[in-house]
This record gives C-alpha cells, structure tokens and sequence, in this order.
C-alpha cells in the first residue's frame, strides 16, 4: 500500500495543482471581469463557455485533451473552472449590489481599490470556502481523467481497483481523498478564522 | 431569456420524442451485428456508420438516450425522496435530531463524490445481466446523491418552524407523523421539483463518467455513457466527424436543463 502511494500521489498531486491553478486562474479572471465589467456579450459568452464544460463529462475532457494533443491537467482546468467562476460571480455580484460599494463609488473611490478594500474582504470567507470545495472537486475529477488518459496517478489506482474489485484499496484511497478533501476545508477555515473574517 | 427557454423545450422535448420512438425510428436493434461491416461510415443503410462490432451507431444512439433519459429521472426520483425523509424529518423534528442528521449529511458530503461512487459500484457485482446492470448502476446514484438536496429541505423545513399552520395542526391533536405529511411535505413542492430537476443533468452526467470508465451499463445494453466509450478508440484513431455525436446530444440535453429553471426556483 505504502509503495503503491509512494510512487502515484506526487504525480496526482502535481498534475491536479496544475489544474487547479489554472482552472483558478481563469475563474478569477472570467468572475471580475464579468461582475465589474459588466459587458452583455462578455456575459453571455463566459456562461455559455462555463455552461459548455459544465455539461461534458469529466472523462470526456480528459480524451479530448488527449485527442487534441494538449496538457491532460488542462482537462482539470477545464472541469473545475466552470463552477469556480459561477460560484464566484454569483458572490461578488452580490457583493457588488451592497450598499457600501455603492457609497465608495459616490466617494469617486477607482475600481481597483473598491475590489480590494471593500468588496474583496466581504467576500473573502466564502472564496476560501470554495478554495477548500475546489480541492475535493479536481480529486473527483482526477479518476476519469487519470484513468482514460494513463497517467499513473490515485485515480487511476482507484479505476483499477474498482474494475479488479480489489475493496481494501478502494476504501484506503477514500479514506485518504476524503482527508485530504477535509484538510484543505479546514484549512480554508483556519486561513478564514485568523484572518479575522468568520463566517 | 425566454427564447433560450422555448429552445430548451423544444431540443428537451425532440430528444425526448426520438428516443422514446426508438423502436420506430432505429433501423435495427441496438444489439443487431452487421458482420459484413464493421467501423463502417454513414451510408443510407447506417446513417451514422457502425461501431467496432458492426453495430448501427444511429440505432445504438437512440437507445441510449432512451435508457439514460428515462433512469435519471428514476434515480432522482429516489434522491429526493430520501432527501425529503432525512432532510424533512430532520428539520421538522428540530433539536438533536436535526443536529444528527446534518451531521451525516455533512459527512455524506465531505466524501468525495466520484470515489464513493466508484466504491460503490465495485461493491456491487460487476458481471450481472445487462439490465440488472443499468438498474444498479442508476439505483446506486439516486441512493447517493440525496446529501445536498437534505440539507435545501432541512432549511426549509426549519422555515417553517414557527408557522401559523403547523401550531393549529399540533392544537387540534393531530399526531406528528401526520402533520409532517400532510401539512409539511407539500409545502416543500417547489423546492423538491427544483432539487428533483437539477438533480437529472448529474446523474446523466454521473452516469456517462461510470459509463466512461467501464463501470456503468454493461454491454450490449447502450447508455450516453458507455457509447462515450467508442471515443477512447479515437485516440489512436482519426477522429471521424459522426463519432461525436453521443457528445452532442449529452452536451444538448445537459444544457437544455438548467435553462428551463427559473432563477429564482435554483436558489430556493
């Protein structure tokens, strides 16, 4: 079990924070320009991107970035952004619409420092939230991708696991995914917790 | 917004007659070989060509839909009624149940998804009959997919707490159980279609990941997911055009959902 592990979890756990970054990256990007912005077309074009990759299965994603020759953690990227952009739309739009964002645009106050003095830190418990959801999402998606692309990873050990009905390593594996999905909520929490913003 | 839902309809409703007309519109079995040709190209007599076995793709595609578009909706059937059940009661019945109950919710839900999942199914014998297949593996996702849905019905149920209703119903004697089902439950019916609705595309989608990966609706019993599997080949293969296909119509019916539910119904 332990040499099993020893050789997969730093390939899952490098390709998976590669997706994530990216997959966060375009999130982020997508989010504020959408919400500040504010441009019909640009809204109208980044949901239906989102709404796209929403809609294709994770395994899916992970052949097509075979077929088309491109980075397999961008089939990460690809599955985790969608619900990273939404989540994150919906709570800065709603951050946006209160009354104190307003009252510092009267005040003249520029966008860049109404972003990251008044809306940032309302919003912050919920991002680190979903930082935390983020992570358990990518592991998810790590199984289909590993498997159908043959990358040597946890997810593909737990494809085959499955398909051999080997049960003591498949429940080991989620017993493991599931602390790590639980550490990096907690983490999310704590990071929330010191920085002065509870929930 | 409201051409988006007329279109919705109308690819939901064209999915939905296609597949269920499939005996007459399918120019063979899903499970009909034609030796002679197989991987072949669309023609007059496959309109989308046959797969490695020789069998009609168009066939095969219209099945599949069929089987995934009539067990989603059982399966979220089942969630939901689970959910109303632990999430309901639980928010209903108040104090330390409430708190046990969302507690294992939240440990439900802690438990990555698709690990479960796969766990599960491995749990399950893998080497049954076709159909008994398709019912476990739909089964097996309406039974775990009830956490996020108990806990939108335990804050409803919790909403109501205080109600006029429910201290009339408690005056005039009638006994909990009942009151829960007669007076709680359908207060919950615009929530429960909501979560009944957006829990169908998860399950498609849940579905055709199993499928995917060799886990879900075994063979010859065709689902979106296991038709996805023919897509595996094309990575050593040239991608031809009409293999896509089961992609397209799971990426339109996928879609069609979420559009057809009102804003404010996804929040509740």
């Amino acid at each position: 079990m332990r040499e099993l592990l020893r050789d997969r979890v730093p390939v899952t756990a490098r390709f998976v924070a590669f997706g994530l970054a990216i997959a966060w990256l375009v999130g982020i990007a997508f989010a504020f320009s959408s919400v500040v912005w504010a441009a019909p077309g640009w809204n109208l074009f980044s949901t239906s991107v989102s709404g796209l990759f929403l809609s294709i299965p994770a395994a899916v994603l992970g052949l097509l970035a075979v077929i088309f020759n491109v980075p397999v953690s961008l089939a990460i990227a690809a599955i985790v952004f969608p619900k990273i952009f939404r989540y994150l739309r919906n709570v800065l739009a709603k951050t946006y619409r209160m009354e104190h964002i307003t009252a510092a645009r009267a005040k003249g106050l520029s966008e860049t420092r109404i972003l990251f003095y008044h809306a940032f830190p309302v919003a912050a418990p919920q991002i680190l939230a979903l930082a935390g959801i983020s992570v358990s999402l990518a592991l998810g998606a790590s199984i289909p991708v590993e498997a159908l692309c043959g990358i040597p990873g946890i997810g593909q050990l737990a494809w085959q696991a499955a398909l051999g009905r080997d049960l003591p390593l498949l429940v080991n594996l989620t017993v493991l995914v599931t602390l790590v999905t639980l550490m990096a909520n907690s983490g999310a929490d704590v990071i929330a917790h010191i920085s002065g913003h509870r929930p | 917004m409201k051409a988006s839902r007329t279109i919705a309809w109308a690819l939901l409703m064209a999915v939905t007659a296609l597949s269920l007309g499939a005996q007459g519109i399918a120019p063979a079995g899903y499970a009909r070989q034609f030796r002679d040709s197989p991987n072949a190209s669309p023609s007059r007599l496959h309109w989308l060509g046959t797969d490695e076995l020789g069998r009609d793709r168009f066939a095969r595609i219209v099945y599949g839909t069929r089987i995934s578009l009539l067990l989603a909706p059982a399966a979220a059937l089942v969630t939901t009624l689970f959910a109303t059940f632990i999430g309901g009661l639980a928010g209903y019945l108040g104090g330390t149940w409430s708190r046990l109950a969302m507690g294992f919710t939240d440990l439900f839900l802690s438990l990555p998804w698709l690990f479960l999942l796969i766990t599960v199914r491995a749990l399950l014998p893998l080497n049954v009959s076709p159909l008994t297949s398709v019912v476990i593996t739909f089964l097996v996702l309406g039974l775990l997919g009830w956490a996020a849905a108990a806990r939108v019905l335990c804050a409803t149920a919790r909403s109501l707490d205080h109600s006029d209703f429910l201290l009339q119903a408690r005056a005039s004697g009638i006994s909990r159980f009942r009151t829960f089902l007669v007076h709680v439950v359908p207060n919950f019916k615009p929530v429960l279609f909501a979560q009944f609705w957006i829990s169908i595309p998860v399950f498609i989608i849940a579905e055709a990941n199993l499928g995917a990966l060799g886990l879900g609706v075994a063979e010859p019993l065709p689902s979106l997911g296991s038709l996805l599997r023919e897509l595996q080949e094309m990575v050593t293969l040239r991608p031809e055009p009409w293999r896509f296909l089961p992609l397209a119509v799971l990426i339109v019916v996928i879609s069609s959902f979420p559009v057809l539910l009102k804003k404010e119904e996804v929040r509740a």
